[in-house]
Order: C-alpha cells, then structure tokens, then sequence
C-alpha cells in the first residue's frame, strides 16, 4: 500500500486533512485495504488509551453490521439544519421504522396553522352572530330587516302586555314582532330571565344568554328588558 | 485542540446521502469505545458483541433523526447506553443504578461493574499492552512525543508542531511513522489470535 495514502488516512484519524469531504476520504471509502488501516489506526489509539481490554478487545462487528444493513434501504434525505433530539431518538427506543422525515414537520406545522385560523374564523362568525352584530337576534329576527333600536316596556304590577317597538328602515319588508301574553305568563318568564342571568354569571357560563333579552328590575319594581349589547346603557 | 467531530460530521452527511459505506468507516472507528461502553453494563463478552451490533443498527436507523447539535459520538453513546440497558431489561436483569460516563466509561459512583473477561482476552489485551508499551520505548523519540501528544494529550498538529518547533507535515509524517511502526508489531499479534480462534 502506498505510503502516502496510508499517511493520509493517519491524518484523517486525526481529523487533521484540509477538508474532510476531500479525496482522502473518497479514497478511504473505495478501497477496503485503508478501511482497514483506518479501523486499525483508530484501534490502536484506543488501546493505547486503555479504552479497549480483554472483554472487546475482540469485538468486530464491522462486518456483522454491514450484513444485517444490506437489506436497509439506503438514505436519501436532505441534510437537516435544525435541532435534533437525542432524547427522542434514545429513549423512546428508537423505532426508527417510524422516522418522521424533515419534510413532515414542515406539512404538519402548516397544518397545525391553517386550522387554528379555521377555527378561529369560525370562532369570530359565530360570535359576531351571537353579538348580534350583523344581524339581530334571532329572537327578535325577521327576515333581512335591519333592527335599529328595540324598546320594550311594560308594567308587571298593572298586568299590562308587553309591547315591543321595532323601527325598521325599510318600510316594504319590514315585520313588526310583538309578543302578547298574559301577565302571569311575564311574571314567570321573568322571574326565570333574572334567575338564569344571575346563576350563568356566577358559574361563568354564558349560557342561553345570546338568545336570551337581559332584564332586570328597575326602580318602581318595573321590568325593563333590552337587547344583548344594550346592557350598559 | 481541534474539532473532532468534523470528519464524523462529514460521514453522517454521506450516510444520510444514502452512503452505507461511510457508516462502515464509523462503525470500525467507534465500535470498541462502543463495546467497552456496553460492556459496563453487560458482563458476558458474546451478549456485548450482540448488542455493540444493535447499538449500531439501531444508530443507522435512526440516522434521518440526527442533525448534528450534538457530537455524533454523544449521540451514539446514549443509543448504545440504552441498547444495553434494555438488553438487560429484557433478560429481566436489573441495570445499574449509576450512569456512566460516556468519556471514559466510569460509573458516577466510580466503581468497576462486575467484569467477565476470559482467560484468552485478558492474555491477548495484556500482550496488546506490553506491546504498544515496548514498541513505544523503542521508536525514535521524536516520532514517540508526536505520537503520545496527539493521542493522549489531544494536541492538534499544529500545537504539536509549536512544542516541537517543526513543520505541520513533519508531525503528520512522523505520526504517521510512529502509527507505522505500531501496526507492524500488532497486526500479527492480532491474526495470530484470530487464527487461534478459527481453529
């Protein structure tokens, strides 16, 4: 074997060739005579390190290896630049026959994004309807018209009807929803109203609360309800 | 010193190119600092041979995984840890409570595992030592300190060629020379046991 390759292998098991992805390499991957020698420089500094004693001091594998990866299928993966995990790779038992490739990171974090948007799209559509406000709500609905301002009064003590006064821009396609029923009938509507509210609020439930009105009590025990989003005033 | 993972880093990148051939060339360099690792846990020579060869199958596979944050010889030596700690799980052994430390192969409580080595390995690495031991006496003293500088203290070419006021391809020549002289003496020294064993 020539002497100068042979040096240059010694030099590549000190890692001290130029570059390392140069010919000595090339070289030492095609003929198996400085594999050898490669194998053998390497064994040599580790007895000389006492790195190697009588248990392996006969352990060759090499070969054994080689045999059992014939039947492997060969790499072809695109080098990867971000952070590995040993730990994964180790103490999960290595079950490299379900590799999760670079590429499927990528779709999977792609994926991930474009339903949390979804998700919140849907999120923002279904509130801006519950908020009633694109449109009113659904209880006080009717058709496309568009609810400007609801004024409902009535007195409990006097058994009056409710009234309710929509005003609507549209004068061909507007509907009038008003609710007649009897003052028994609002008391107990009412009382259940003012219970819920006060139990979905303690429990932080939101409950049936976006279809519901919000009433109270007002001064001179007269219930005053309002739409959802009127609350304050 | 030099970074000694460079031509490691290299023959991970061929491998994962579909190069089977470069991690030949890492099993051959690792697989006795791999066994001697295994064998701190596993005390029968035939079953640390058997797993040394699943810690490096076991690497292969899971090459794709490894991007290189880590050295690849850290990498390797967690794998084979765990290769012979559920060897020993399997064979419903319990394994030692200590880590070992992947550098020298010491446990953290700095106590030897109990060892098995034969008769025939303990001659053959004690004829390897006195060996290496006399034919190191023997060389020329100046292939000797370059040699012993770059394997036992770690010094780069470069840094030996300092200490020793010499060129870089003095040191890699006489390096080379010394490793030379070495193998001449150990290489029948090898195959007459690999002889003894066939027959």
């Amino acid at each position: 074997m020539n002497d100068r390759l042979m040096e240059q292998v010694s030099s590549l098991v000190d890692n001290e060739q130029q570059s390392a992805s140069g010919k000595s390499l090339d070289q030492v991957l095609k003929s198996p005579e400085l594999r050898e020698t490669w194998q053998r420089y390497h064994q040599m500094g580790d007895w000389m390190r006492g790195a190697a004693d009588g248990k392996v001091v006969r352990v060759d594998v090499a070969a054994r290896v080689r045999t059992a990866l014939e039947s492997e299928p060969a790499m072809l993966i695109p080098v990867q630049s971000t952070s590995e995990s040993v730990e994964d790779a180790s103490s999960s038992g290595l079950d490299a026959n379900v590799v999760p490739g670079p590429r499927s990171w990528g779709q999977m974090a792609g994926i991930g994004v474009a339903a949390a948007v979804a998700s919140l799209t849907v999120l923002l559509f279904q509130q801006n309807n519950f908020l009633g406000l694109d449109n009113p709500s659904p209880f006080l609905a009717s058709n496309d018209a568009t609810v400007n301002s609801v004024a409902t009064a009535d007195s409990v003590a006097a058994g009056a009807v409710a009234a309710t006064q929509v005003s609507q821009t549209g004068a061909d396609d507007s509907t009038i929803q008003s609710a007649h029923l009897s003052a028994t009938f609002q008391e107990k509507l009412d009382a259940y109203l003012v219970s819920h509210v006060k139990q979905s609020a303690g429990n932080g439930v939101q409950g049936m609360l976006p279809y519901a009105r919000v009433v109270n009590h007002g001064a001179g025990s007269s219930v005053v309800d309002s739409p959802i989003g009127r609350q304050g005033q | 010193m030099s970074d000694k993972a460079d031509i490691d880093t290299e023959l991970v990148r061929r491998v994962q190119r579909g190069d089977k051939g470069a991690f030949d060339l890492l099993v051959r360099k690792y697989q006795q600092r791999v066994a001697k690792l295994i064998s701190r846990f596993i005390s029968d020579a035939a079953e640390v041979e058997d797993v040394t060869q699943e810690a490096f199958i076991k690497a292969y596979r899971a090459l794709p995984n490894f991007r290189g944050d880590s050295a690849f010889y850290t990498w390797l030596y967690r794998i084979a840890t765990n290769a012979a700690k559920n060897h020993l799980v399997t064979m419903r052994r319990r394994p030692p409570r200590s880590d070992v430390d992947i550098t020298s192969g010491a446990t953290e409580q700095g106590y030897e595992l109990e060892g098995d080595e034969s008769p025939e390995g303990e001659m053959m690495s004690e004829e390897i030592r006195r060996t290496i031991q006399k034919t190191l006496d023997e060389m020329p003293e100046e292939l000797r300190l370059a040699l012993t500088m770059c394997e036992f203290d770690g010094l780069t070419y470069e840094e030996i060629a300092e200490v020793m006021e010499c060129p870089i391809g003095t040191v890699r020549s006489r390096i080379f020379r010394a490793r030379h002289l070495l193998d001449g003496k150990l290489r029948p020294l090898i195959s007459d046991h690999e002889v003894e064993d066939v027959v």
